[in-house]
């Protein structure tokens, strides 16, 4: 890798704040899942209410419970 | 998005359909231009952007409900649509947005691809997905727009923005969801049947203590709030004071009685050397006159003692001893009654004696002292003259600083500083209030968090045997984790951005601005500017502006840099136009150039709307060679020109009017000149 290269990689974690995050832990897909939901929900093609947008995450935190404890 | 082309039908002052702008997307020549005088429609265009993207216009658009054109009204027209052409993710679009009168608003969106138009589902939301509404006023705004942002609560909207920039809503929205799912399950749990004492009034405990946590949060998020709003006021009362205690009145008194003091001794010197000058002409004023008779009489005595007839040659005693001896020195007889003898007695008249070189000298005398004294009262009065001089200069100085200071010491206004003074104290105590009773807000959040784990806990242990307190406690503690993670990594974001926002601004400033000042990002995500010694540089108007247009083309390029990134957890960045109506008002042309000079660096397509006043000179230099697309507006009025100006302006060699009168129609067209 040429100091350029690294440089470049520098001003990406720099520019880019997602980037400068450790390996995802459990916690962090999920919350990216639930921020996939709101956006779905906000922005996608047919946008739905509060409650059916809240109902839909409790039901994905539940099934990761349930998961979780096997 | 880039923005491609904007038609405006019958829209405000457009009569028509002729209304059309194409939009520069080059990335080189990345500007267009589009000249107005005041009122013509420049603000008009930036709004149509606006409504027809979001359905919203600018605080200050006047007659929001007249959206129709009023001549097209006229003629019978009643509706009025604005249709905006863009590019997004080499895709194309048109989004139209129509108003029927009576109010009613239709939107839609188009795909087009080979010229085939097909409509994109919920318009709406695909537009806030690119852009989100929350953004647009940093990409979409007028000079004024800008200022606001630096105004009251100046920390809430430079953080609201990043956070806008930023596009935590997706995140925002998902904590505010989180803990509404978090309540509906402490409703299940008091809602829980056949529950134990212990546990019901466990379960009330939480209920209660989750309810207070909400309150006082909310309450503790007001309190931030009016600190802030109390900082700011203070901020600028200790400006004000800062600006007041330059004219301290007892300093200035101080310093006018110093002056008069001096005043008065100067006085004194003048009337001392004035008597000085009286008593010198008193005494030797006559040498004025007698030198004249001096300097006369010492050239005659000096001529005739050159000729050596003054004194005369001859002894009066020598005279006297040839006639006693009755012979002349010539060898010749002096007897008495002979012609001799009379020639030689007749010279003892002129003869030289005592007296006579005694006279003489006295004369000598008393002519060379007239001369001298002469000299050395012109010396004296010389002196005297000078020193006078010296005095009145001094004392016409005095008078002028002493005018100076009174005219300022009466410009203080004494009533002002105590008021400030009172003003100050009345902030310091409320602040004071304030910060006691946040400080008591987090010291009981504290305690309540606390004793909601504390309720947790025992309601876990009481609720061991009871599945269903045991999986609703499980559900809240998962998603008060999940709350907590989320506000941390949107704190972590915010912060990191803030400083990268920052940089950005002062290495605008840096570049740009004629003083040696930089950004500083408060906690509370004030932006102020302070000197190299760290002290608060009260602003000017045109500073300000800087600031703000330095600060917003930064978000706008930290916007464009994270066109890139994942979208995980934030919205993604992008690329988007910078419409700016009025950039320059305040700006000096010093400034002027400078802002025309950062701002097509930092945006990648750029849309000026200025009048001739923001654009000849400085300006047009600047940009000429970045212009891509390039318009005129025109005013068509039905009036009487009488001794109103056409409004000209000249664009490259081309004239261009832009006030026609005694047409058909009232109207505002747009002619294309690049």
């Amino acid at each position: 890798m040429s100091i350029e290269e690294v440089l470049n990689e520098l001003k990406d974690i720099r520019d880019q704040t997602e980037s400068m995050l450790d390996v995802e832990s459990e916690m962090e897909i999920l919350l990216k899942e639930i921020i996939k939901i709101e956006r779905q929900h906000l922005y996608g093609l047919e946008s739905t209410s509060v409650s059916k947008r809240r109902n839909v995450i409790q039901e994905l935190l539940i099934e990761k419970l349930k998961n979780k404890k096997g | 998005m880039l923005l491609e082309k904007l038609k405006l039908v019958n829209f405000r002052q457009f009569y028509s359909d002729k209304a059309v702008i194409e939009f520069s997307t080059d990335v080189d020549k990345n500007i267009t231009l589009i000249h107005g005088e005041n009122g013509v429609g420049k603000t008009t265009i930036l709004n149509a952007i606006l409504w027809c993207l979001y359905e919203k216009l600018t605080h200050d658009f006047e007659h929001p409900e007249e959206l129709i054109c009023l001549q097209s009204l006229k003629e019978g027209v009643k509706n009025c649509r604005v249709e905006l052409n863009f590019e997004y993710e080499n895709k194309h679009y048109l989004a139209q947005r129509s108003l029927q009168n009576p109010q009613q608003f239709n939107f839609k969106l188009f795909e087009i691809t080979d010229d085939n138009y097909s409509e994109v589902p919920n318009p709406k939301a695909f537009i806030n997905s690119i852009l989100p509404n929350d953004m647009a006023e940093y990409f979409f705004f007028h000079g004024e727009g800008i200022s606001n942002i630096n105004a009251k609560k100046s920390g809430e909207k430079f953080k609201r923005a990043i956070r806008n920039i930023l596009g935590f809503h997706l995140a925002e929205n998902a904590v505010v969801d989180l803990k509404e799912i978090n309540k509906k399950w402490t409703k299940e749990l008091a809602g829980l049947k056949n529950l134990s004492k212990e546990q019901s009034q466990l379960i009330t405990k939480k209920k209660y203590t989750e309810d207070k946590i909400s309150e006082i949060k909310e309450k503790l998020a007001n309190l931030l709030a009016d600190k802030e709003i109390n900082e700011d006021y203070l901020n600028k009362v200790l400006d004000r004071l800062r600006n007041c205690s330059n004219l301290d009145a007892n300093t200035m008194q101080r310093e006018i009685d110093n002056l008069k003091s001096r005043n008065y001794r100067v006085d004194g010197n003048i009337n001392q050397s004035k008597v000085e000058k009286q008593s010198l002409i008193k005494r030797f004023g006559w040498i004025i006159f007698g030198q004249k008779l001096a300097h006369e009489g010492l050239d005659f005595i000096d001529e005739q003692s050159l000729k050596a007839k003054l004194p005369a040659p001859y002894d009066e005693t020598l005279v006297k001893d040839l006639v006693e001896r009755e012979l002349c020195i010539c060898g010749r007889d002096l007897k008495l009654g002979t012609q001799e003898y009379l020639k030689v007695t007749s010279l003892i008249e002129t003869a030289d004696n005592a007296v006579i070189r005694n006279k003489l000298l006295k004369s000598r005398s008393a002519g060379t002292n007239i001369k001298g004294r002469f000299s050395e009262f012109l010396s004296d009065l010389d002196r005297i003259e000078k020193n006078l001089s010296k005095l009145d200069i001094d004392k016409r100085d005095i008078g002028h600083d002493l005018a100076e200071k009174e005219n300022l010491l009466a410009k203080i206004d004494v009533e002002e500083v105590k008021k400030l003074k009172n003003m100050e104290r009345s902030c310091l105590s409320e602040l004071s209030v304030l910060n006691e009773k946040i400080g008591s807000c987090k010291n009981n959040l504290r305690l309540l968090g606390s004793d909601l784990n504390d309720t947790d806990t025992k309601l876990k242990a009481y609720g061991a045997e009871d599945i269903r307190i045991t999986r609703l406690t499980e559900h809240q503690t998962y998603a008060q984790e999940l709350i907590k993670l989320c506000v941390l990594k949107l704190d972590q974001y915010e912060n990191d951005s803030k400083f990268t926002i920052a940089s950005k601004v002062n290495k605008t400033l840096q570049e740009f601005s004629r003083k040696d000042f930089k950004v500083k990002v408060g906690d509370d995500f004030s932006f102020y500017l302070v000197r190299e010694d760290g002290h608060r540089v009260a602003k000017s108007k045109g500073e300000n502006l800087l600031l703000n247009l330095s600060f917003v083309s930064a978000l706008i390029e930290f916007a464009q840099m994270r066109s890139g990134a994942s979208g995980d957890f934030l919205v993604s960045g992008t690329t988007a136009p910078f419409v700016i109506d009025a950039p320059f008002g305040e700006l000096d042309n010093t400034y002027k150039r400078a802002t025309a000079e950062f701002l097509p660096k930092r945006s990648r397509q750029l849309i000026f709307l200025l009048s001739s006043s923001h654009w000849i000179g400085t300006v047009d230099d600047t940009i000429k060679n970045k212009i891509g697309s390039e318009y005129v507006l025109v005013s068509s009025k039905t009036s009487i020109q009488n001794d109103k100006p056409d409004d000209k302006l000249i664009i490259g060699n081309v004239e261009y009017i832009q006030s026609l009168y005694n047409q058909e129609k009232d109207a505002t067209f747009i002619k294309k000149v690049l």
